[in-house]
């Protein structure tokens, strides 16, 4: 089976955000990282070629510093992979990522299965992978918590509110979005760290594959809301206390 | 709890900016690797220390091992660690490509360990102990035993363990008295008791071998009538089944820290029937065991290290979330109080306990780069390199297992009264910590080994090129302004180690033997602070040549940070060998005089 799957590198949540400019993040503050969702994505795509043959392709759109996680992902086991390294690309949205990703998907050929994480950490936007499947004109399942290939047919269930799981039937090719738990990811083996640096990257740009989107959408600016929760402890004895806060609900709040 | 527990950005600054890692790519043997596996090595073991190590840290001291009269069982996190451990690669790290090991230069291939140890210091030393148990049997063992034990080995599938200690041979390994009688088939029927064997029995393995010191029947008394014997708990038989081999679980110890893993009490024969197989040469098996003790001794540097590193980020996020007290010279008691790490007193013991880490990492990193470039040059240049590493291997593991209880007490003294209890991992990692200036030779026995053998092996070569080797880091430091000063610090130390080395030779020399080694646990002391501090010049150097370029962002925060530890270390440690050379320096012979009934009162 050919899988690909694609892998987003995102900022490790734990560093600490500047933004400049209310444009963007500054960078030289930051560790990247693979999208831990991205990860679970990796490990079902490893496990069913495990058990039926055939190849995982990682493909990611992202500048030089993504390489590393997609030899990560490589070093998991992954066969080789496409980097769209593209200026334009990187400032597109959702739309101009996903059409890039389809069109790199599309120039390898006879891809069956197309997985993704569930979201991105960082944007959380979890729009790319239905973008990507409606553009490849295939079936598209989130939240996918289970998955079993029979031939062309997929049985997946999809994870709904309060744990409960619907069951769906779909045929290949299609794009899936995996959830994390489905698995545990695999860590990567010294072997396979040393195996990786040599497998296939092919570096790319958008017009290689003639990905030419535009946005759909505008972006305007990025900005660390302001917590407007205010606590204050009202101090004194009980009865001062209980007047302040009837004062306080009646006049400052106007609740009462 | 805290969720750092180690500085990845000290690791790269190690590796990469002092050590210079990638020299070391260059040379053939370790050329399939490039700084980008280092730093993958690195990510990923990150991430099993985080989310694998980790999580069991607390629950795997509160539920220790437990002897049920045949095994004794342990965390069930074990077995899958082991398991990772071997698929991973981690096991045969340093081995041969062609033994099917990754090859890895020690100097990074280490710090795996070095991050597994802080993480979880119990769990990480399951596979440690198969590392160093397969290089012995890959170094010294016949093609058979190789063939037979290795690959298990590094699988994780078998446990390995070094078996010296008796219950009258502790320190003293010449009194050994485990019996090793030859047989018809060429094993030889073991006979014996082992004490305190890490690991030595548990049930997430399915075989347990041991590396175990024995004397052949008619070998003479003494140290040169030991050998190295493979005994594995259980045999393969002729048809390649598994079957016992008469190694009994006499029981466990119930230890102050390091809960997670067994100490066990082993009986070898007592049914006559246990097998074991000699490994090189009879009466060789301590030069032998050496080799896997001098690794095991760097090991457990880089534990005392790690834990002392742990407990400095648990210190580290109390002190700034705490508040507690207000400036001293505040007279205001309405006025909001500030987080501790505001006092001079609490940044004193987290510039201390910064000092103690990041120098004594630097110093075991220093002898593993010694350890590659002995691999990797020929003649002079790895005899040099060699000479170094024995020189320095006592050093690199005393100074940070003595050190870092002191270390890991201040971190605990930070909490205050939390500290003290069970709600903060810091006393956990207090007791953790107390074993390693008592385990792989205790502290005692490294201070004789640096003073009686290493500074006067080869008429003091190898203590002459460890002169050498400061006084290129002196002569460096010196080429920079501020640094001069520093530079001036150390080469005084220098002189003084130098002065008060040569007066206890002086005592060797007129044949004071007693008095020439009486306080050589001071003179490894003394030794290690100015060892240390050597280690702090040179990262200092390297510092100060970087800013020099010019940096911004975050590396002026970690340079800083550094500059700050550095000058810490030469202000208030670097001194303290003054009172340990004037104590040196006086041959009263005091504790040798004084009779042992005097300590009754």
């Amino acid at each position: 089976m050919k899988i690909v799957v694609c892998l987003k590198q995102v900022p490790d949540m734990e560093s600490k955000f500047k933004i400049i400019d209310e444009k963007k993040i500054d960078e030289s503050q930051i560790a990247f990282k693979i999208n831990d969702f991205d990860n679970y994505a990796v490990e079902a795509a490893l496990q069913l070629k495990e058990k039926l043959g055939g190849e995982v392709v990682i493909v990611s759109a992202g500048p030089a510093r993504a390489q590393k996680d997609v030899r990560q992902a490589f070093a998991m086991g992954a066969d080789w992979g496409i980097q769209i390294d593209d200026p334009a690309v990187e400032a597109g949205d959702n739309y101009v990522i996903a059409e890039a990703l389809q069109k790199a998907i599309a120039s390898i050929g006879d891809v069956e299965l197309v997985l993704t994480g569930v979201q991105a950490e960082d944007d959380q936007a979890s729009v790319t992978g239905v973008m990507m499947a409606h553009l490849m004109d295939a079936p598209h399942v989130t939240n996918v918590v289970k998955l079993e290939v029979n031939g062309k047919d997929l049985t997946v269930n999809r994870e709904l509110a309060g744990g409960k799981n619907e069951v769906i039937n779909l045929s290949i090719p299609a794009v899936l979005a995996i959830q994390s738990g489905i698995n545990e990811p695999r860590y990567p083996t010294l072997p396979g760290i040393m195996k990786a640096k040599k497998k296939r990257l092919d570096v790319k740009k958008a017009a290689d594959f003639g990905a030419s989107a535009a946005a759909k959408t505008e972006f305007i600016k990025m900005f660390i809301p302001v917590s407007e929760h205010k606590a204050e402890i009202i101090q004194g004895d009980p009865k001062t206390a209980a007047a302040t806060l009837v004062n306080k609900l009646k006049n400052e709040a106007k609740v009462l | 709890m805290e969720t750092q527990f180690i500085s990845e950005r000290n690791l790269k600054f190690m590796l990469y900016e002092v050590f210079d890692a990638e020299s070391l790519l260059r040379y053939p043997y370790f050329s399939e690797h490039s700084r980008e596996t280092i730093d993958m090595m690195l990510e990923t073991a990150m991430k099993i220390g985080k989310e694998r190590l980790r999580p069991h840290y607390e629950e795997m001291d509160r539920n220790p091992p437990r002897y049920d009269g045949k095994t004794v069982k342990v965390h069930p996190m074990v077995r899958s660690f082991m398991k990772e451990s071997g698929d991973g690669g981690w096991i045969s790290i340093f081995a041969p490509f062609e033994q099917g090991g990754q090859q890895m230069p020690l100097l990074a291939g280490f710090l795996p360990t070095f991050i597994f140890n802080a993480a979880n210091y119990s769990a990480s030393v399951y596979p440690g102990l198969s590392t160093g148990a397969a290089h012995l049997i890959s170094s010294f063992g016949t093609e058979e035993l190789r063939k037979a034990y290795i690959p298990k080995l590094y699988s994780g599938e078998w446990q390995g363990t070094m078996a010296l200690t008796e219950p009258q041979a502790g320190s003293s390994l010449a009194d050994i008295t485990t019996t090793a009688t030859p047989t018809d088939d060429g094993s030889y029927l073991i006979r014996g008791q082992k004490i305190f064997i890490s690991a030595g029995d548990h049930d997430c393995a399915e075989n347990v071998i041991h590396l175990l010191l024995g004397r052949i029947q008619g070998a003479p008394a003494g140290l040169k009538g030991l050998s190295l014997f493979l005994v594995p708990k259980n045999r393969i038989d002729g048809g390649g089944k598994l079957v016992a081999n008469d190694v009994t679980t006499a029981g466990i110890y119930h230890k102050m820290g390091y809960r997670g893993a067994p100490i066990t009490q082993l009986a070898f024969g007592d049914g006559d029937d246990c097998r074991g197989f000699l490994v090189g040469e009879p009466n060789r098996g301590l030069s032998y065991m050496l080799q896997m003790m001098n690794e095991a001794r760097l090991s457990v540097g880089f534990a005392a290290t790690a834990i002392a590193s742990a407990a400095y980020y648990s210190a580290l996020g109390y002190a700034d979330e705490r508040p507690q007290g207000r400036p001293i010279t505040s007279k205001d008691p309405q006025s909001p109080q500030i987080p501790i790490i505001q006092h001079a007193d609490v940044k004193r013991m987290l510039l201390f306990q910064r000092a103690v880490i990041e120098g004594s990492l630097s110093l075991l990193m220093q002898c593993t780069k010694y350890a590659d470039l002995e691999i990797v040059c020929t003649g002079v240049e790895k005899e040099k390199y060699k000479l170094l590493l024995d020189l320095l291997t006592p050093v690199a593991k005393t100074y940070p297992s003595e050190t870092g209880i002191l270390s890991v007490s201040q971190a605990l003294q930070c909490l205050g009264g939390y500290g003290y209890c069970d709600d903060f991992p810091v006393e956990q990692y207090y007791r953790d910590m107390r074993i390693h200036p008592i385990h792989e030779g205790t502290t005692g026995i490294q201070s004789l080994t640096l003073l009686g053998r290493n500074v006067t092996m080869k008429n003091g070569k190898a203590f002459q090129l460890f002169l050498a080797e400061a006084e290129t880091a002196m002569e460096d430091a010196e080429t920079i302004p501020e640094l001069a000063s520093f530079a001036g610090e150390l080469r005084r130390a220098v002189e003084t180690l130098k002065t008060v080395t040569n007066s206890l030779i002086g005592l060797a020399i007129k044949g004071n033997i007693d008095l020439f080694l009486a306080d050589a646990t001071l003179y490894m002391e003394m030794f290690g602070i100015l060892a240390v501090a050597w280690q702090w010049l040179l990262q200092a150097t390297v510092i100060s040549k970087a800013l020099a370029k010019g940096t911004a962002g975050v590396d002026s925060t970690f340079y800083g940070g550094k500059m700050y530890a550095f000058r810490y270390f030469f202000g208030y440690e670097l001194p303290r060998i003054e009172g340990l050379a004037r104590r040196l320096m006086n041959a009263d012979g005091l504790t040798v005089e004084m009779p042992g009934e005097l300590f009754r009162d």
